[in-house]
């Protein structure tokens, strides 16, 4: 009779046995699955070049000089502002004399436009206090530019390609600095007092200059005027930049023998059928690439729901006449242009800052900028509104301190067009 | 150890098992059809005579397939009876053979006669299961690949039932059931394809269902000859209109559905030999498809319902009943054959489920039996095609009762 047990036992443990078994492949056909995951990249999407106005180029402690002109970006002029202050305390030994007053700065390894033409920069001192030229936000913009004198203090014929400068500046200019500095002057003690009788100075590039806009040092530490005294041992004195968050670029853009001459204001648009099919963005220069997605929206014109898997976004950049930026960043925007300089795209779960490094095809056919906007798309599905969804897209802001540029290939190009891809779940 | 303490400890094992495993246990394609696998109704007993039993009167173990049987429950006894089903499978469809197994919990019921003309039982019972796991694939609409789903199904409805049975003339029954359907359904899909999104894509719905519903149940007997009793029996159940409520997890929205539980009807007669062979024979037939079958919530395709029948022989054999004899003579054995088509159509076409069973009754002490059923068979699509599936199996039901002397046998019977 235990063997009956046992037989019973037996029977259940190969039941028990099979139980574990996986899913079966068998029946599948019979399976209706209410579900779909779709791909697809055929949306529409219009591009258009605009141009913001007030990007911040004061406190990031580089100076961008110089004169350029462009095919599609226009002739831009670039200027740099920065305050100056005596060393505290200031003494000079006494019976020494007064010898030479150089500005002195080092190159950063960026230029924009024609690098094999050096130019001549001058050096002016300002008429204008910098910071009355601070927004509310507490900085100063591209557009911005303080008045100085027209008697040129120094001038020197540069390039990016020496390694680093010493401009002679006015004998007559430090002498007087050098008589305050020996009178114990209340102008060199007291701050203010210097501040309100030396207000900074200018670096502008000569008029009629066209040839590259370069980047060099402008940190207290990297840029200075250096006072030469002679005694029995000659010595000097740095003037350092003072209030580095008033250090500023002005970047000035002409586009009137440009295809974007028409952008004035922020609300204006230039569509990329009227550029060739090509839309531009630069740093420095606010100039950014709208892209519109009238489309999307359909995807919603199901009874059934849609989640947003992945939208990635694709961009496809002209090559070999300009090398491509390191970098892209994109900002939420409406109608009319505005967004929020402070807070680009971002991943709505990781709160990361949305950014594109681009491809780099070896044979400079098929690069291309990737960028994941799924949570952009999520969002824009289901907002109802007339206005199609829109991002701006813009070389980075942040530390807009070079000039560099994006040219995008038209959606409609046959091979490789920008292009979004959305991979969704209909249920 | 004695054999009754082997039994027992395997028994609670299984129910343990069963109840840790009735989550995942895979089991049939088949189920994911309407409200899944009707269970057939019925204990160890008949199951093992081909699940016969309209006709039956039981003196000792309880039939649940016709409650005016209960009157026929011996005065003396207390019955608790219990059961544990498992069954193996071999699915094929063409190209490919699988062997899914299942183990399930069957019955639990209790009953006894409390006076001399009304018997009364109740117990719990599945009413239809649900256990599907299967996997298939589906293009990426746009691209060459394809997703991974895998849709699951597991649940299905039980019934607690009270049953009871009252003796209007000598050899006439009527009985009563009063059940209550309840339980969840819940399926799943989940698709996955990890070069596109990571994890899976789930939907889930549930399927719920409370609902209490009335059927009918009579049986006459009559003595043919001295040694020869004949029953006759019939159960007869009136259509019910019942609410399915479904929940959408992922949607969150909940509809209420409605689902016609159909009307049945069966008939049965019986044949007692020499008080040692019994033969039954049983036939019943449910409209199931007066029932919309949309409405009952379903992954599958093309989701029909056609009326179920049910014909079923059986036989049972001891070679001496009385509690005075032997262990061996008094042990029953048990044989019966069943064909049916089932409520569910699949493409159009209907299924049929044929098989043979044979079992044991073993009283192992004078409280404790056994009884154990074997069913071999066969279920598949009646027009076979390419991708028609066809399943073999084997099941076996293992039951236990218990009967306890509860009442004094009255002088006068």
């Amino acid at each position: 009779m235990h063997k009956f047990t046992l037989f019973i036992g037996l029977f259940f443990y190969v039941v028990l046995s099979a139980c574990s078994e996986g899913p079966l492949s068998i029946g599948k056909e019979l399976v209706y699955s209410p579900s779909d995951v779709i791909v697809t990249d055929t949306f529409s999407i219009s591009t258009y070049t605009v141009k913001v106005d007030s990007i911040q180029t004061s406190g990031y402690e580089k100076a961008l000089v110089g004169n350029y002109t462009d095919g599609y970006f226009g002739n831009i002029t670039a200027k740099s502002f920065f305050e100056i202050a005596p060393p505290a305390p200031l003494t000079i030994p006494r019976y020494s004399a007064f010898d030479s007053i150089v500005l002195i700065s080092h190159f950063t390894n960026y230029w924009y436009g024609d690098s094999t033409k050096p130019f001549t920069m001058e050096v002016h001192e300002l008429t204008q206090k910098l910071e009355d030229l601070k927004n509310t936000s507490g900085y100063i913009c591209n557009t911005k530019e303080a008045t100085y004198s027209s008697v040129i203090l120094g001038q020197a014929t540069i390039s990016h390609t020496f390694p680093d400068f010493h401009i002679r500046l006015s004998d007559s200019w430090g002498q007087r600095l050098f008589q305050l500095i020996d009178q114990g002057d209340s102008i060199i003690t007291n701050s203010v007092k210097f501040g309100n009788t030396y207000k900074g100075l200018a670096l502008i590039p000569s008029v009629g200059t066209n040839s590259s806009i370069i980047r060099f040092a402008a940190a207290d530490t990297s840029c200075y005027v250096r006072l030469y005294y002679k005694n029995e041992k000659n010595g000097h004195v740095d003037f350092k930049i003072n209030n580095g968050n008033l250090q500023f670029n002005s970047i000035k853009t002409d586009l009137s023998n440009s295809p974007l001459k028409s952008l004035k204001y922020l609300t204006d648009r230039v569509a990329s059928e009227k550029t060739g099919g090509l839309s531009f963005a630069q740093t420095g220069t606010g100039i950014m690439t709208r892209m519109e997605f009238p489309t999307i929206r359909r995807l919603t014109d199901t009874d059934k729901k849609i989640r947003i898997i992945s939208a990635s976004l694709i961009l496809s950049p002209v090559e070999g006449i300009i090398s491509l930026p390191s970098s892209l960043n994109f900002y939420n925007t409406d109608y009319n242009n505005n967004f929020n300089i402070k807070s680009p795209l971002s991943n709505s779960s990781t709160g990361a800052v949305i950014t594109s490094t681009p491809y780099i095809d070896p044979m400079h056919t098929q690069s291309s900028y990737s960028v994941d906007i799924t949570s952009f798309i999520a969002d824009e599905i289901t907002t109802i509104s007339s206005i199609p969804p829109a991002l701006l897209v813009s070389v980075p802001l942040e530390n807009s301190t070079t000039l560099e540029r994006l040219i995008l290939a038209s959606p409609k190009q046959a091979v490789n067009p920008t292009r979004l891809r959305i991979t969704y779940w209909r249920y | 150890m004695k054999l009754q303490y082997q039994i027992i400890i395997l028994f609670f094992a299984l129910s343990t098992c069963s109840g840790v495993l009735g989550q995942t246990t895979t089991s049939s394609p088949y189920s994911m059809y309407g409200i899944g696998d009707l269970r057939q109704s019925g204990f160890s007993q008949n199951r093992a005579m081909g699940g016969s039993g309209i006709a039956l009167s039981t003196n000792s173990s309880l039939n649940p397939i016709n409650p005016a049987s209960l009157s026929g429950i011996d005065s003396l006894f207390f019955l608790l009876e219990s059961g544990m089903e498992g069954r193996l499978s071999t699915f094929k469809d063409g190209s490919q053979t699988q062997h899914p197994g299942r183990l399930n919990f069957s019955y639990l019921a209790f009953g006894f006669r409390g006076t001399k003309w009304w018997g009364t039982s109740m117990g719990i019972t599945p009413y239809s299961t649900v256990g599907n796991n299967i996997i298939t694939k589906k293009t990426i609409e746009g691209t060459t690949d394809f997703l991974t789903i895998i849709q699951h199904g597991e649940g299905g409805f039980n019934q607690f039932y009270w049953a009871n049975s009252f003796r209007l003339l000598k050899g006439l029954s009527v009985g009563i059931n009063f059940s209550y359907l309840f339980g969840t359904i819940k399926q799943t899909e989940e698709s996955s394809n990890s070069r596109y999104f990571s994890g899976s894509l789930t939907q889930e719905t549930n399927t719920d269902l409370r609902n209490m519903m009335l059927n009918y149940g009579i049986q006459y007997s009559v003595n043919i000859s001295k040694d020869i009793k004949g029953t006759i029996g019939g159960i007869y159940g009136n259509k019910y209109n019942f609410t399915l409520n479904q929940q959408d997890v992922l949607r969150d929205e909940s509809v209420d559905k409605n689902l016609t539980f159909p009307t049945f009807w069966g008939v049965g007669i019986a044949l007692n030999l020499y008080q040692r062979l019994t033969l039954t024979s049983d036939y019943k037939c449910s409209y199931w498809s007066k029932s919309n079958s949309s409405s009952a919530y379903s992954y599958a395709k093309n989701t029909l319902f056609t009326d179920s029948k049910d014909f079923s022989v059986g036989l049972e054999y001891s070679a001496s009943p009385s509690i005075y004899s032997n262990l061996i003579q008094r042990s029953r054995i048990r044989l019966g054959a069943y064909y049916s088509t089932p409520y569910i159509m699949i493409g159009g076409d209907k299924l049929r489920d044929a098989g043979i069973t044979a079992g044991l009754g073993l009283p192992v002490s004078p409280k404790l039996r056994i009884n154990l059923s074997y069913q071999y068979g066969q279920k598949g699509t009646i027009n076979s095609g390419t991708g028609v599936i066809t399943e073999k199996y084997q099941a076996m039901t293992f039951g236990i009762t218990f009967s306890d002397i509860w009442f004094f046998k009255p002088k006068y019977d």
